[in-house]
């Protein structure tokens, strides 16, 4: 029986609109919000994400809340797999991506019998109150198992037609009053889920739970906490303000949050709340300290306003669409993505991807062999001619660690061009779409 | 270079282009007509006499509906009830069909065989050109992000690298090449260029900027060959030595680490070949003229040293030093290369022949190379899958 919050893992985009961007996009004073990239989407956020838990929660059950449709999310884990991250036979359950839902997912997976992975992705949304901005895209992950972060106290739920309209992106009418947000969603509903919460772990009410709640509203992230009978944290409510997302994956980085600053033995309530709600509360482990580390950034590359609205479709671009093969696609793919390659056995020659004779000594004794994913930079060109929506594709050649060569494009937020002698590794990004299919491929990044 | 013919020699005979360039009222029949006539007229036959056929064509249905067999070329030369052959190997497709000729004449399963190289390029707007059709059906995942300028500028990326800047050298060739296609009324450009210009011009990918890079051109060139004992008392360009050698994949050319981005084995290959064949054992001194596949300027200063003009690293100064200019020790591309010329894939090769006969006949007019006996024509098709050369001296 599973018990807590085993591990976790975040993945934040390099690339930054910052504050000037925002601000002429009509956004209040404030940091850079970090965005996906032009060549990044769930499918590659998914697998930089699980690349971070690691290999050792492979084949373990996903629940999985991602915007879009279920196809999407399903191409995504399809990626995962083909790249080696995500077990065949695994089981995957989709969750519709609302901030109720990261509530959802845990509580199920904490009520189960067997190790989870919890997984909140936000990407491509849009500020309710300022349908033009972007909210932070992010992915989160969170091991459901044995109690190292966080242990279960208790769950509760209230379903109320509290008409709070919530959307996942964009406002398609006149928004919810935020008055009657705050009184009737987050004042009376939220603050009974809490005292429930309470009550059925036999805690008092003035126990005062850090309160981790699920954002995508129009009531600012404190005011909010503070009706529902909490206190915002001081580094969640940068976050929530900031840089998170505004549904699952949000929520989601707002527990870390929460989690990083509490005390062993304290008590955290995550609240998700959409015409009524779910919430939880956890008692601190003796490993929470460890998250702060994940939620520190790293150095991002900054992208202007007109690169926001194109790639965001704010402003209409006319993206090249090729027919593809999909019979083609679906042979090499795999392949490709699995950076399968083979190694002569009798000359040691490897070759990607793979061969059924050695080019090198014509050998018909070939081994499978798997692409290292890091290498030193041949050569490189920035080419202005192949057609591309965003900056100029910088083309690679990498000779790569192990032996066997890679040539491909720089992955789109590289900043600076790659240059000869560099140590870089590989990443799975977009690197087209064709017959309205997004094509997956590795790209070249610098090594960290 | 002292030269005889014997029996069983392949002779040329008979070679002719049309012009290059931007060729709207000439459709591929047009051209293939145009060519095939002019070279049977300079071998002093005719169409009747014409008993094979080999068509060079790189890319049919690109740009048209043409190319895709010999057909192309048997239909509007009315050459029915013989074999007409069409050849693709990319940018070498005109070189190999001569090298297929050569080989058929040499089994004696023809007598006087008829070899075109054409192109049709520019009925196509840009957004349906080479680039657009490559980047569209292409590889759905490894062409992605690849051109052919973007190709040659990870070589020029890594020559200067490996052995220093060749920027001056890859103007050298830009400068050398457009002065002789100004000379050449069969060149597609036909105006001289400056360093100003050159180094100025807009950037393609990398190093490559738009005078580095040759443009795509509609053209055709022909050449009639036969067996030397066959081919009477009049003038003849003999095949001394021809091989074509494909030593890397087509997609997958930049993933092989047998390539280090500093020049190409397969020209390497052929090149040792079609000297072995020829008797060239020191290409600089035996070899009194040369076209050369300068699909970009940096091909232009590997491709000198892949042919053994001068050794690795010193093609910046082969053409630096004036060495493959008017008055060197062995004049490069005197047509004005595919850099002035053009470069209808297909015809280039052909062409290329051509010019070269040209110069050993004396009728280069102001680009003629004094004495020139023996030519050498190169073709590097894929780019750098594979590749072609051709050793030709007069009789």
């Amino acid at each position: 029986m599973v018990l807590g919050i085993e591990a976790a893992a975040i993945y934040r985009p390099r690339t930054r609109v910052g504050e000037q961007t925002l601000a002429a996009l009509g956004e209040p004073k404030g940091i850079g919000r970090r965005i996906v990239s032009d060549d990044e989407d769930i499918g590659t956020m998914l697998v930089a994400l699980l690349e971070k838990l690691g290999p050792a929660y492979v084949d373990l059950p996903l629940y999985l809340a991602a915007p879009g449709s279920s196809h999407e999310s399903a191409i995504a884990i399809a990626v995962a797999e083909a790249v080696g991250i995500s077990a065949r036979d695994r089981r995957v359950d989709l969750w519709a991506w609302s901030p109720r839902a990261l509530v959802s997912m845990l509580t199920s997976a904490l009520s189960g019998v067997e190790r989870t992975v919890v997984v909140a992705i936000d990407v491509g949304g849009r500020s309710i109150a300022n349908p033009i901005a972007p909210t932070g895209d992010l992915a989160v992950a969170f091991v459901v198992g044995d109690p190292r972060i966080a242990e279960l106290v208790s769950t509760t739920h209230i379903t109320a037609l509290t008409y709070d309209e919530w959307r996942n992106a964009r406002l398609e009418r006149a928004g919810p009053d935020p008055r009657f947000v705050e009184a009737a969603l987050y004042a009376d509903v939220g603050r009974s889920l809490v005292a429930e919460l309470l009550k059925e772990a036999g805690l008092g009410a003035d126990t005062g739970p850090r309160i981790a709640l699920g954002l995508g509203s129009v009531v600012p992230f404190a005011r909010g906490v503070r009706a529902v009978g909490g206190t915002p944290g001081r580094l969640a409510l940068k976050l929530a303000n900031k840089a998170g997302g505004d549904a699952v994956g949000g929520a989601a980085h707002i527990l870390l949050a929460e989690l990083s600053e509490a005390e062993e033995g304290s008590f955290v309530a995550v609240v998700g709340l959409s015409y009524g709600g779910d919430a939880l509360l956890l008692r601190v482990g003796s490993d929470a300290v460890s998250v702060g580390a994940l939620l520190r950034l790293k150095p991002s590359v900054e992208r202007g306003l007109i690169w926001y609205l194109r790639t965001r479709e704010v402003i209409p671009v006319e993206q090249p669409d090729p027919s593809t093969s999909f019979a083609e696609l679906w042979r090499e793919s795999p392949g490709l993505l699995g950076l399968h390659g083979s190694q002569c056995n009798s000359c040691n020659h490897i070759s990607y991807p793979r061969r059924a004779i050695c080019e090198s000594c014509r050998s018909t004794d070939q081994l499978a062999y798997q692409l290292a994913r890091t290498g030193t930079v041949i050569t490189h060109t920035v080419d202005k001619l192949f057609p591309s929506a965003g900056q100029p594709v910088q083309m690679v050649a990498v000779a790569v660690d192990g032996g066997g060569q890679f040539y491909g494009q720089a992955a789109s937020d590289v900043g600076d061009p790659i240059a000869v002698g560099e140590k870089t590794r590989l990443i799975v990004r977009r690197i087209h779409q064709g017959s309205h299919l997004s094509h997956y491929f590795w790209k070249v990044t610098r090594s960290d | 270079m002292t030269s005889t013919t014997r029996d069983g020699d392949i002779v040329i005979i008979g070679a002719a282009s049309t012009p290059f360039g931007e060729l709207f009222s000439r459709g591929f029949g047009d051209l293939v007509m145009e060519a095939s006539t002019a070279a049977l007229a300079d071998a002093q036959l005719g169409l009747g006499h014409v008993d094979a056929a080999w068509l060079g064509t790189a890319f049919a249905y690109t740009y048209s509906d043409e190319g895709n067999a010999g057909t192309s070329l048997a239909e509007p030369l009315g050459l029915y009830d013989r074999p007409v052959t069409r050849v693709a190997a990319y940018c070498a497709s005109g070189l190999e069909a001569i090298n297929q000729a050569v080989n058929a004449l040499k089994a004696k399963r023809c007598d006087v065989a008829l070899v075109v190289g054409a192109e049709k390029m520019r009925d196509v707007s840009p957004r349906g050109s080479l680039v657009m059709q490559h980047v569209e059906r292409g590889h759905p995942v490894l062409s992605k992000g690849r051109t052919a300028p973007g190709m040659f500028a990870l070589i020029a990326e890594r020559y200067r690298f490996t052995y220093g800047d060749p920027r001056a050298a890859m103007t050298g060739v830009a400068l050398k090449n457009h002065a002789f296609g100004a000379q050449n009324a069969r060149a597609h450009f036909r105006k001289p260029v400056s360093v100003d210009a050159v180094e100025n011009a807009p950037q393609i990918s990398g190093m490559i900027g738009m005078y580095d890079a040759c443009p795509t051109t509609d053209g055709a060139a022909a050449v009639v060959l036969t067996r030397a004992e066959l081919a009477g008392s009049g003038k003849k360009a003999v095949v001394r030595g021809i091989a074509t050698s494909n030593d890397l994949g087509y997609f997958t050319v930049y993933f092989s680490d047998r390539f280090d981005f500093l020049g190409f084995e397969a020209t390497r290959n052929a090149a040792r070949r079609a000297y072995e064949e020829a008797g060239i054992t020191d290409p600089l001194s035996q070899i009194d003229v040369a076209e050369v596949h300068d699909c970009f300027t940096i091909t232009e200063v590997v491709n000198y040293e892949d042919l053994g003009f001068c050794g690795p690293g010193e093609g910046r100064d082969f053409v630096l030093t004036g060495a493959s200019g008017p008055a060197g020790t062995l004049p490069v591309n005197t047509s004005g290369g595919l850099k002035a010329c053009g470069h209808p894939i297909g015809a280039t090769g052909v062409r290329m022949v051509v010019d070269i006969c040209d110069q050993i006949w004396d009728r280069a007019d102001k680009r003629q190379v004094e004495a020139a006996t023996t030519g050498l024509a190169h073709a590097l098709g894929g780019p750098g899958s594979l590749a072609s050369v051709a050793v030709v001296t007069t009789a």
